[in-house]
């Protein structure tokens, strides 16, 4: 038996290498092991695991019959691997094109661009793995890319709000920006309720990062927004904003706000403003100036004028200290009063004697003047303030100011004649409104109620706001007393004549306001307003409108301009509602919504 | 060795042979576990991303029967279409016309005109 040679020098080389070859990999294996485990588990299981953010869904908004006003709805961003894409799908680009309503050479740029240069380096290479193509397409768009089956293209999935009802009631809703930040209205008044909780899952994922969905180890499901029924009626609110278009056409004014509310509640059943927006295309600025976003309504500010002279009235009757027919010298220019001689407000007509009613039908200055004066400052500052002026309404809308109500200590020699014609204060509309509600509401003020309630996905209520009754202002007996003065103020010896409605008795008042302009009353600048309620009887809506500068030939009145409006939105309101009259005194007549003037002007 | 009975033997071979086998299987049982696992998850996964589909297609409806039913567009569908009555028209609408001009249609209860069901009687069918 023969025995192969071996030099034991070789054999030693040799066994040596292999040694320290497996010492090398011992060493390896050590460092991966024991020196640098916790940063590698870590590389691995960052690489492997993941956690996915799983987005609530923000709730929906809807009016007072479940029409959707805002909502929440899947839009995709639409882009292309170029890696991916395969050069025999170039031919469907065209279509693609058409699909996404983009310029062909803008995609064909896109899948032919298969790299960037990264920003660490300016040399590194990258391959670009999604290049976007077009952005927040809707559910019909995204299944369309789908069916053209091109390799590469795809969507990714977000959450976007919409508008479905576009301009309508976009004052109320307000809108969220593309941060997902509720800027203005109920959006961002009520965003605690409606934003919901995200959700979030932890699990595994492929080489390709695809989810590997039985290493799912924890799940918690989003939980999403609460939903918000408001008071407001879409149809309501389309017929003002209709009016307001109207108006808005006709005497091209700075701006229009009407707001229409039940009395008895407060519910708000509708408010529009001009200019008004679509909260779908907030960002387009050019088209919906940032000025066009606001809720005129509650922000901005205007001298209520004579629509204010229903506050010493009912004051003055409150207090006991008038009666309806007492009458009152209106002749003299001037009076004395606590050992002054004061000039008294002109009015359009002089009229020597006018009764407290006739002051509140011819909507008289000096009247009005003659009233505060009996009054005194403190009395007629606190009737004032309680019917709501120099205080916010409690609308839950943000953004509302409280208007101007000076302190009797700032008033000046002037104020006590000039405030009760609504001079020497500012008021928003909705305070005006809700001071006319409080004479429709038996005498209790009441707080502007916008919404009803909120629900979750399974209609059932989470909190149920109720009417709000403030306080009292003045008592049943003189709210019907002015009610019955209010409704000569459209009778046939009123100044609102217009706002008339055949078979119903409607109670109402103008105002007229100059505007101040460089520091002086203005003759040609003016706020037209009227503000009034029906039946008077039995109230069941009141309407507010007010006119910011009516470019009109002559003086833009509350009578001649607000007026008309506050009758065509009535009128509709009576068909859509079924509002009955309660007048006993003619044949009755129901109104259908049958109109065939209102049907053949569409 | 040598003082173990050919059956002992036999005894052990069959032990570790069973041992054997039932490692062999439980490791096939461990593998088809985790396959079923994994199907049953991927199902999940899938019936999750379709009812997902189906509640997103849901609320795309939803957003475009709100959009369609809006005053506007309602109204509009019925802009051009709406015509002033003919003497000849078989349905009519009592109206009251008031002072102001407008025209009112009055609200009654639905009934079959007598004129239209007197036209049915006579129609051939």
């Amino acid at each position: 038996m023969s025995k192969a040679f071996v030099s034991s020098y070789r054999a030693s080389l040799v066994s040596c290498a292999v040694a320290f070859a497996f010492c090398i990999l011992l060493g390896r294996l050590f460092y991966l092991h024991v020196w640098e485990q916790e940063q590698l588990l870590e590389h691995v299981a960052n690489n492997r695991k993941m956690v996915k953010v799983v987005e609530a869904r923000r709730g929906n908004i809807v009016d007072s019959r479940g029409n959707l006003l805002a909502t929440t709805r899947t839009a995709y961003d639409i882009g292309v691997d170029p890696q991916a894409f395969r050069e025999e799908d170039r031919g469907q680009l065209i279509e693609l094109a058409e699909v996404l309503g983009k310029p062909l050479k803008d995609l064909e740029y896109s899948v032919s661009t298969k790299t960037r240069k990264g920003t660490g380096h300016a040399k590194e290479v990258r391959l670009i793995r999604w290049s976007a193509l077009a952005k927040d397409v809707d559910e019909a768009t995204h299944d369309a890319v789908n069916a053209l089956g091109i390799s590469g293209v795809y969507g990714n999935s977000k959450y976007s709000r919409t508008y479905p009802a576009g301009k309508l009631a976009a004052h109320v809703l307000g809108f969220v920006n593309k941060e997902e930040t509720p800027v203005t209205g109920i959006e961002r008044f009520f965003d605690y309720y409606l934003r919901g909780q995200d959700g979030w899952r932890e699990t595994e994922r492929d080489g390709k990062r695809r989810e590997l969905a039985q290493f799912r180890e924890r799940e918690v499901d989003p939980s999403d927004g609460l939903n918000i029924e408001l008071s407001i009626d879409q149809m309501v609110q389309h017929i003002v904003e209709a009016e307001v278009t109207k108006l808005a056409e006709k005497y091209n004014p700075n701006g229009i706000s009407i707001v229409v509310s039940e009395p008895s509640t407060g519910a708000v059943l509708a408010i529009a403003n001009y200019p008004t927006y679509d909260p779908n295309e907030f960002y387009n600025t050019k088209k919906y100036p940032i000025d066009s976003q606001r809720n005129r309504a509650l922000t901005d500010v205007f001298e209520p004028g004579s629509t204010f002279k229903i506050v010493p009235a009912a004051a003055a009757l409150n207090e006991g200290i008038v009666h309806p027919e007492d009458v009152f010298q209106t002749g003299a220019s001037r009076v004395s009063y606590r050992g002054r001689s004061l000039l008294l407000p002109g009015d359009h007509h002089v009229y020597d004697q006018l009764s407290v009613h006739d002051i509140v039908v011819k909507s008289s200055n000096r009247g009005a003047a003659h009233l505060g004066m009996m009054l005194g400052e403190v009395r007629l500052h606190d009737y004032a303030a309680a019917f709501g002026f120099g205080e916010k309404t409690g609308c839950d809308l943000g953004g509302e100011v409280s208007g101007t109500l000076h302190k009797v200590k700032n008033w000046d020699g002037l104020t006590i004649t000039r405030l009760p014609m609504g001079h020497a204060i500012s008021a928003t509309p909705m305070q005006v409104h809700v001071a006319m509600s409080v004479i429709a509401n038996d005498g209790v003020l009441m707080e502007p109620l916008l919404t009803k309630r909120i629900f979750d996905s399974n209609g059932e209520d989470v909190i149920r706001f109720s009417p709000k009754a403030k306080r009292r202002v003045v008592s049943i007996e003189v709210a019907d007393q002015m009610s019955e003065m209010l409704a000569d103020v459209v009778g046939e010896n009123g100044t609102a004549r217009k706002a008339a409605i055949d078979n119903f008795m409607v109670a109402g008042k103008t105002g007229t306001t100059q505007k101040i302009v460089d520091g002086r009353y203005s003759n040609k600048h003016h706020v037209a307003s009227f503000s009034g309620f029906f039946p008077a009887d039995n109230p069941a809506l009141v309407i507010t409108v007010v006119v910011d500068d009516p470019k009109f030939e002559g003086t833009g009145y509350g009578g001649s301009v607000s007026a008309p409006a506050f009758r065509n939105i009535a009128e509709a309101c009576i068909a859509y509602l079924g509002i009955r009259s309660s007048r006993t005194d003619i044949a009755y007549q129901p109104i259908s919504i049958y109109d065939r003037t209102r049907r053949l002007s569409n | 060795m040598d003082s173990m009975s050919s059956q002992s033997r036999k005894r052990i071979y069959f032990l570790v042979i069973s041992m054997i086998a039932i490692t062999v299987m439980s490791a096939f049982a461990v593998v088809w576990m985790q396959q079923q696992i994994s199907r049953t998850a991927q199902n999940s996964k899938q019936n999750e991303v379709k009812l997902a589909d189906t509640v997103r297609k849901l609320r795309f409806l939803d957003e475009r029967i709100a959009t369609m039913h809006q005053p506007v567009v309602l109204q509009g569908k019925f802009a051009g279409v709406l015509r002033p009555s003919m003497d000849d028209q078989i349905v009519w609408v009592n109206e009251r016309n008031v002072a102001t001009g407008r025209s009112y249609a009055l609200s009654a209860p639905y009934e079959t005109s007598m004129n239209l069901a007197l036209l049915d009687v006579a129609s051939l069918r």
